[in-house]
């Protein structure tokens, strides 16, 4: 057997035994799957360790396993910017998500749009933020797609067929059981990229030398490129990214079906203080690119900078080992990528269909659009992946994070501030999206950063930070001068009870 | 315990508050810690630093969590 064909039947066999538990996780826990708290939310029964594996699953994708190491392999320290993002992340999550988790409890929200409908008694608002949740939920699901392109690439397989495959499957599995199946896989994904991981970092350093080493070697290879530190002129946009990206992820409309489906607020605290755990294999795997380049890992053509882990595992691992490794990659994408298109059918089904094209849906044909819905959106992106060039679905991404960070005042800020000003909020929006689109557009899609006259002549800043501050900057002024005018503080639909726990019953 | 607006209660939320932005301040000023030496065993400062923080940061969020307990909401 040739060393293809070795890490190909390894990857096959996971594969295919993670198939068989996505089709068997539809009896797990059963429940009537033609209602959308089902379906979509695996009727929000899961306690601290099945949230910890699915949060952990959904949240770090194919970014973290590809393009964070891939940054670090082409940039160097700048690429380290996901380190502080991700520790940064859950302190936010520990003060804001427990209460619109509870909020979503009480009232039987699905997604965030159901919340900013209710809060501001607007559908109008709340449909700004379902678009603006599945238009950056796409490129998303393209990116994971992308991962998995990267590992089966460097099998040296049939790319294009191998990946409708792999799609066929996960669309597959994903429409019969709903969020029950990337839970139930997340517990594989977890347990492979794990053992993948602890392997990676001891076994290739003692290759190489020890860690001493690899960083001596790197730091011989550094050209204009400073690889150990960053630079003056990148402080701001480090810092900018860092912060910007922890406040946008729990915006996500896939981190918050993660934590809709926990069962109860005590969950999400719980793993807002354990799932770090994951964010310190995100720095060990962020210094898996450090290895490539010492390793002089030599990723393919096609795949540049971003194939510099398949490359790296592919040379320091025996065939059946790296064939396991690269499955633990493509499975830790198909997780995120089939809780991303969930969630985006939810705000589809739930907060366009039923809101503006058939408001009398029942619950079943809610479901059923949502699970059709999820089939449209896998497969655009899937489209988009065979058809747009491989580099565009980074820059995307990237766009996504701008866009996302935009609901913010009227997600979160909404739980907090009852002051805030519908069409303050709205304008608020528009602000933002309008600025950061245009800054985006600036730099032709290809960078997230740029650079502000006012900040100074070196310093560049994360888009999505400074259009944030734009939109915030509109929703105060404009809430203020509502206030002044005479609009009083209200609540929406909502009393200050939807928000408290309600008593066992 | 302490009631909500007691003092006990106040006090408790203030060193939450601050156990929470500490990571903020510790990592977002990069200015303070973009730099190679002092290197741990090889490790450049910039990077061992912030595993430190990956590390540390999470004993904080344990450290909430326990502090905080299994309450509702402030």
């Amino acid at each position: 057997m040739s060393r293809h064909d070795q890490q190909l039947t390894v990857f096959i066999v996971l594969c295919a035994l993670v198939t068989l538990l996505g089709f068997g996780a539809s009896r797990w826990r059963r429940a009537k799957l033609d209602h959308l708290d089902e379906w979509g939310l695996a009727g929000r029964r899961f306690g601290t360790v099945i949230t910890w594996f699915l949060l952990g699953g959904d949240l770090y994708t194919a970014y973290t396993f590809i393009a964070v190491p891939g940054l670090v392999f082409a940039s160097g320290a700048y690429g380290l910017f996901a380190v502080p993002y991700t520790i940064l992340v859950y302190p936010v999550v520990f003060l804001v998500r427990p209460k619109l988790w509870q909020v979503a409890r009480n009232r039987g929200y699905v997604t965030a749009s159901d919340y900013v409908k209710d809060r501001f008694d607007s559908r109008f608002l709340a449909l700004l933020v379902a678009l603006t949740g599945i238009v950056a939920t796409m490129p998303y699901i393209a990116l994971q797609i992308f991962g998995i392109r990267m590992v089966i690439a460097q099998m040296g397989v049939n790319v294009d067929l191998a990946l409708v495959i792999a799609f066929i499957v996960l669309a597959a599995f994903t429409y019969s059981s709903g969020l029950r199946a990337p839970a139930m896989i997340a517990l594989v994904k977890d347990t492979l990229i794990w053992i993948t991981v602890i392997v990676a970092v001891i076994y290739i350093p003692i290759k190489l030398g020890g860690y001493g080493a690899i960083f001596h070697k790197v730091a011989a290879v550094e050209g204009k490129k400073p690889y150990l530190t960053i630079t003056r002129d990148q402080y701001a946009a480090y810092a900018s990214l860092a912060f910007g990206s922890a406040l946008a992820l729990f915006l996500y409309p896939h981190a918050l079906t993660g934590v809709f489906a926990a069962k109860g607020q005590a969950v999400i605290r719980r793993n807002a203080a354990f799932l770090p755990a994951y964010s310190f294999m995100l720095g060990l795997i962020a210094l898996l690119g450090y290895m490539a380049i010492a390793a002089d890992a030599k990723p393919l053509e096609a795949s540049g900078a971003n194939g510099a882990v398949p490359a790296l595992l592919d040379k320091m691992f025996n065939a059946p080992f790296s064939g396991f490794a690269f499955a633990a990659i493509a499975i830790g994408a198909l997780v995120p990528a089939s809780v991303m298109s969930i969630a985006a059918a939810n705000l589809f089904s739930r907060n366009i269909y039923r809101e503006y094209l058939r408001p009398r849906a029942t619950s079943a044909e809610e479901a059923l659009v949502s699970k059709l819905a999820s089939l449209v959106v896998k497969f655009g992106a899937l489209a988009f992946i065979l058809w747009a060039p491989a580099t565009n679905v980074i820059y995307f991404q990237l766009a996504g994070g701008v866009w996302i960070l935009q609901t913010l005042p009227a997600v979160i800020l909404a739980l907090y501030v009852p002051m805030l000003n519908r069409w303050a909020v709205i304008c608020g929006w528009a602000a933002g999206m309008a600025t950061g689109t245009y800054w985006l557009v600036l730099e032709q899609f290809k960078v997230t950063i740029h650079g502000y006259p006012w900040f100074g002549p070196h310093n560049k800043l994360y888009i999505a930070l400074v259009a944030f501050m734009v939109n915030l900057g509109v929703v105060v002024v404009g809430s203020v001068a509502a206030y002044a005018l005479g609009a009083r503080r209200r609540q929406g639909a909502l009393t200050d009870a939807d928000y408290q726990p309600v008593a066992a019953v | 315990m302490g009631a909500p607006g007691s003092p006990r209660h106040t006090g408790r939320w203030v060193v939450i508050t601050l156990l929470l932005l500490a990571p903020f301040a510790g990592l977002l000023y990069p200015q303070a810690y973009a730099k190679v030496n002092p290197q741990l065993s090889g490790i450049p400062f910039f990077i061992w630093y912030q595993f430190a923080w990956l590390i540390f940061g999470t004993f904080l969020l344990v450290v909430v969590y326990l502090v905080r307990g299994e309450r509702g909401d402030p």
